[in-house]
């Protein structure tokens, strides 16, 4: 199959009708799933990791799963590959911690990012991810959906599967939490 | 594949205020997970602006102008990452990866 091809998937084509044909031998539509949903995603990644390279590397690897998988998707697949790329943030959250039991400032998740990243980033967006390398992983999730990916109560309950109630009680605490931690230094 | 994880990990109990009087967890445990009889630090107020349920002279009335600072500037910098792309490189890598066929 060549790009051609690909030009003339419809902007509004859905994602079964893809997958589909993507199953049915037209790997190169993939491509077309990566496009639509790659940015939310990534941003996903970015805002729990604190790091470019790691949330590229997870967003990877959470789309090679994916394509591996793509028979077994049912339902909305944006959500289904949310939940993979979630999965794995939370999996990269869980070795940091595992390897790094105390929790000095210098262990914190952020202090991973290369020389070249931290040149990158605000103070404020540095003190901002060691803030959040303090939450647990499910409360920096619902702040990260709700504040940097702008999305509705609604729409991260249905992405999580989970209730609007129970995830306004994890971004609150999120925000009790951040503001505790970065009150003092920028108020 | 099992995609769907127990994402609650104890965080959805009520709010209460992080344990810490010093703003560094100190025993490895993430902030949150732990538990104090301390009064919240944020106001209702707060949180119903942050939900766009509130205008801003309205919490201007009802919280402290340092916080509502803090959390102006929070969120410019939320904007601007939502203006993140993901790198060219991604795309490219994975369909490589699915072309060369060493991952089915």
């Amino acid at each position: 199959m060549t790009a051609a091809h690909v030009l003339t998937i419809e902007p509004a084509e859905a994602d079964q009708d893809l997958i589909n044909r993507i199953l049915a031998g037209n790997q190169e539509l993939f491509s077309v799933l990566i496009r639509r949903y790659s940015d939310p995603l990534y941003r996903h990644a970015l805002g729990m990791t604190g790091s470019p390279d790691v949330a590229e590397d997870i967003l990877q690897a959470s789309f090679i799963k994916a394509f591996q998988h793509l028979a077994e998707v049912r339902g909305r697949f944006d959500a289904w590959l949310f939940r993979i790329v979630a999965n794995g943030c939370k999996d990269w959250l869980k070795n940091i911690r595992r390897t790094h039991l105390s929790y000095d400032e210098d262990d914190q998740p952020s202090s991973y990012a290369t020389p070249d990243e931290e040149l990158d980033r605000t103070e404020l967006r540095s003190d901002l991810d060691q803030a959040l390398s303090h939450l647990a992983p499910s409360l920096r999730e619902a702040f990260i959906m709700k504040h940097v990916e702008g999305r509705s109560y609604e729409e991260m309950a249905e992405l999580l599967n989970t209730t609007v109630g129970a995830l306004k009680m994890r971004v609150h605490r999120a925000r009790e939490a951040l503001q505790t931690l970065l009150e003092e230094k920028y108020a | 594949m099992t995609l769907e994880r127990d994402i609650h990990e104890g965080a959805d109990r009520p709010a209460r205020q992080p344990a810490t009087s010093t703003p560094t967890p100190a025993a490895g445990a993430p902030m949150a997970d732990r538990s104090s009889a301390e009064p919240p630090v944020t106001s209702p107020a707060l949180h119903a602006w942050l939900d766009g349920e509130l205008s801003d002279a309205s919490v201007a009335i009802a919280e402290r102008p340092h916080v509502i600072a803090l959390w102006k500037r929070l969120g410019a910098d939320a904007a601007q990452l939502r203006r993140v792309a993901t790198p060219a490189s991604v795309e490219a890598i994975v369909m490589a990866r699915i072309k060369n066929g060493s991952d089915r």
